[in-house]
């Protein structure tokens, strides 16, 4: 039996999911209508004591749990909360839809619009943005846009708050919450990243204004001597703390765990962090409780350094990075969006194509949380110019459905060979 | 494709902390070649519709299983009796995958001189040995333990490896009360656990990963639930602390039940959705196969509790069978009763439970009295765990 196929039979009963609207449709003998679910009701069972958090407190270092009674469970969520949390994410990865990451923040969307020659203004920011929003067929492959803080309280042409443009379409609005990176002393120029600070506070009022989900970003490197246990200690255990936070708030937290490109270190390499970072990020989110049917993981494609000199195909691109996933995400969580880093349009959605073909068994979601590789064509198509409005929804509606249908394994570019072609690229999986 | 060999095992009294600033260099514990017989073995035992008979209970639990039923825990009777359940016709075949021995048993031979190693190996099941020396005390914790055996586990791997053994387990203990189990506990026996899964790779032996949680107490379901994750969590990171190949291992954990002395009870539903829940927040895809151990159930509530799991509506990436002792061998032991005329009964006995669960290992076993429909509509809608 191949490996594939053994690992086909195991997926023998679709996801189910509790809310009537998620159900996943299936033709086996195991499927269940919700209909058919009667929740039992039993004394301590389905607890709906809610237990309201503290106002966060920025952690120095790794919580270790020192009272004698720390396996008693004080649930840090009612069954309605999960739900709540569960249901957002799952719309938020349905199957052919990924996120517009158009949360950049004020200086960084000068460096995008300071290459097509165009004044980082509010105006223009918000021009741009309604430009992105505004597409009709949006809906068809984007399941949710991550926000920047600015962009949140602007108005489309039309008058319309952007949260409510986008919900009105169905797609979930986000919201960067991170404050940016901030430096670990005493390490090779690594970082933590900062925000903890008022961050519940913050969430409250992001969920009246609209929020679904928030996203919060931190930065790991691979060097000789990095990323360096505290690194990874650090920005795990923060990631942890702020995902708490946002669930209690009703917010789906994005885990982001970047390990840049930058550097010469070969696609094993990269595994090889990825794997540790991975598995410190999930155990500090079980230290913390964090409900993981109510979050998303945003990380790396494991790929090799930009100057490393030996070059990858997406193939292997694709099965190094299920290869990580599947020895560190726990199945409960219900999708895995990637970050597009620095690779080209065109780049991303092969390689996510590639992971969505991977013949290994995926439990998760694998889709694209992207900024530029959405954005590039989009940007170079505008201008800075109205009469290019047009073209530019064209180049990024083009990216979107591509990057849509990576998502399902279904991209064939152009002037591409047929599947049997690549299959033969994929290596056993006992190599990685 | 640099293999680097491991110095032979020195326990280790705290776990590996990361200190160097290479850390973060990969130096190959394993070659493609070992990896990959490591994930055959593994897929071998836990193929569809197949799991493991634990037939590694050491002398002294044998005398357990013997005095109820009037049998003197000699040598010879202990072989004749493991002899009944390894000369099972062709029917187990299909069902077991794989048997754990105790040492003394891998050398016994049946009354033609067969040794039982290769006679499971010949009918094309794998054969385990158990490794570990058994629970001593943590000192300054409310009666906890952990697990010794890791001196010459290198070497004794190796030998073990070469009479027949394709698979070691390792148990641990951990129990629920209202001190434990401890932040010391976990840790310990996550590390432990991790340090004897690292020896066994080295030596191609795929280690059975068995943190055990008993089921003693009268905590709840959900106690029992949220301290199983907590546990599973720091296994797979110390695991993943000590580079163990995760596609060559497995997973021998209990289900997630309340304890014996629980006030409540829970339906056959409840305990499969709270177990796969659990097992779905720890256990990452790449495990092969989860193989649930059966502590202290009846040979038909192990049954049909695992056929309940593998009916549960949620995605479940690994394997999800049996490493069943008493739950597939009670009925033998009393038919049998020591009594030569009272074999072929007994073996009949085992061969039933092997079959049924084989079948709960698929989804596909009914007990009488139980009507599959009903048992459908009872899953509690998984966002309640």
């Amino acid at each position: 039996m191949r490996l594939d196929q053994l690992h086909d039979e195991r997926r023998c009963t679709p996801l189910m999911h509790a809310s009537a609207t998620c159900c996943a449709s299936s033709s086996t003998p195991q499927s269940i209508k919700p209909a058919l679910w009667r929740l039992l009701v039993l004394p301590d069972h389905c607890s709906s004591v809610v237990w309201q958090r503290k106002p966060s407190v920025r952690l120095s270092s790794s919580v270790i749990s020192t009272t004698a009674n720390m396996t008693h469970q004080f649930p840090a969520l009612s069954p309605e909360q999960k739900k709540e949390l569960s249901d957002i994410a799952q719309r938020m990865v349905a199957p052919g839809k990924g996120i517009l990451a158009a949360d950049e923040s004020t200086g960084t969307m000068g460096n995008r619009l300071k290459k097509i020659n165009v004044e980082n203004s509010e105006e223009n920011r918000r021009y741009f943005r309604d430009l992105l929003f505004s597409v009709d067929t949006l809906a068809s492959s984007i399941g949710g846009v991550i926000c920047f803080h600015e962009t949140l309280y602007q108005k489309a042409d039309n008058g319309k708050l952007f949260p409510q443009v986008i919900k009105d379409k169905g797609i979930v609005v986000g919201i960067k919450v991170d404050k940016g990176t901030a430096g670990l002393n005493g390490t090779d120029g690594e970082t933590t990243t900062q925000g903890l600070d008022g961050l519940s506070e913050r969430c409250a009022q992001y969920k009246k204004d609209g929020c679904d989900f928030a996203k919060w970003r931190s930065v790991l490197k691979i060097s000789d001597g990095c990323p360096s246990a505290l690194a990874i200690a650090e920005n795990a255990n923060v990631l942890a703390r702020y995902a708490s936070i946002c669930q209690q708030n009703g917010l789906v937290p994005i885990v982001e765990p970047e390990i840049l490109p930058d550097g010469d270190h070969d696609l094993k390499r990269c595994q090889y962090v990825t794997e540790k970072v991975l598995a410190a990020v999930y155990k500090a989110l079980s230290d913390h409780h964090v409900y993981l049917e109510g979050t998303l993981l945003k990380p790396n494609m494991v790929t090799a350094g930009h100057s490393c000199t030996q070059k990858f195909t997406p193939e292997e691109v694709g099965m190094a990075t299920v290869t990580a996933l599947r020895r560190t995400v726990p199945s409960a969580v219900p999708g895995v969006c990637f970050l597009s880093g620095g690779q080209s349009e065109e780049e991303a959605s092969l390689n996510l194509n590639a992971v969505n073909q991977v013949p290994l068994h995926r439990p998760w979601k694998l889709t694209f949380s992207f900024g530029r590789a959405l954005q590039a064509s989009a940007l170079a198509a505008w201008q800075g110019k109205t009469a290019n409005k047009a073209a530019s929804q064209q180049a990024f509606s083009t990216r979107a459905k591509i990057n849509g249908l990576a998502a399902k394994g279904e991209y064939k570019p152009t002037g591409s060979s047929d599947q049997s072609a690549t299959q033969s690229l994929y290596t056993a999986s006992y190599v990685y | 494709s640099v293999c680097m060999e491991l110095l032979p095992s020195v326990s280790s009294p705290s776990p590996v902390v990361m200190s160097s600033a290479k850390m973060t260099h990969q130096f190959p514990a394993l070659t493609p070649e070992q990896k990959k017989e490591l994930q055959e073995i593994a897929e071998r035992i836990v193929a569809p519709g197949k799991g493991i008979l634990a037939a590694d209970e050491s002398t002294g639990s044998m005398a357990k299983r013997f005095n109820p039923i009037g049998v003197e825990n000699t040598e010879e009777n202990r072989r004749r009796y493991r002899q009944l359940l390894f000369t099972a016709d062709e029917r187990i075949d299909s069902c077991i995958g794989g048997v754990i021995f105790f040492h003394e048993t891998l050398y016994q031979s049946s009354d033609d001189g067969t040794v039982f190693s290769k006679l499971i190996q010949d009918r094309g099941l794998v054969v385990g040995i158990k490794v570990d020396k058994g629970v001593v005390p943590l000192a300054g914790t409310d009666g906890e333990t952990t697990t010794q055996g890791l001196d010459g586990l290198s070497e004794r791997c190796a030998q073990y490896k070469k009479d027949g053994a394709d698979f070691a387990k390792w148990r641990c203990v951990l129990k629920i009360s209202e001190n434990t189990p401890s932040e010391l506990a976990i840790m310990e026996n996550a590390n432990v656990l991790a340090r004897y899964a690292s020896i066994c790779q080295q030596n191609g032996i795929v280690p059975i990963v068995e943190p055990e949680i008993l089921p003693d107490g009268d905590h709840d379901l959900k106690r029992c639930q949220y301290i199983s994750e907590k546990v599973l969590a720091a296994v797979y990171k110390a695991l993943s602390d000590h580079h163990v190949y995760l596609e060559g291992t497995l997973l021998k954990p209990n289900m997630v039940t309340a304890g014996h002395s629980c006030p409540h009870k829970y339906s056959n539903e409840e305990i499969a959705m709270a177990t796969v829940t659990a097992l779905r927040r720890t256990v990452p895809p790449a495990v092969t196969g989860v193989t649930f151990l059966s502590g202290g159930q009846s040979e038909e509530e192990a049954s049909i509790n695992l056929n309940a799991i593998n009916t549960c509506p949620l995605a479940k990436p690994w394997a999800l069978t049996f490493s069943y002792g008493r739950a597939l061998q009670a009925s033998a032991l009393n038919a049998w009763k020591g009594e030569l005329d009272n074999e072929k009964a007994a073996t009949e006995e085992f061969i039933k439970r092997a079959e049924a669960n084989s079948l709960a290992a698929q989804g596909k076993y009914e007990s009488s009295g139980s009507g599959n429909a009903a048992g459908q509509s009872l899953y509690v809608a998984n966002h309640a765990y």
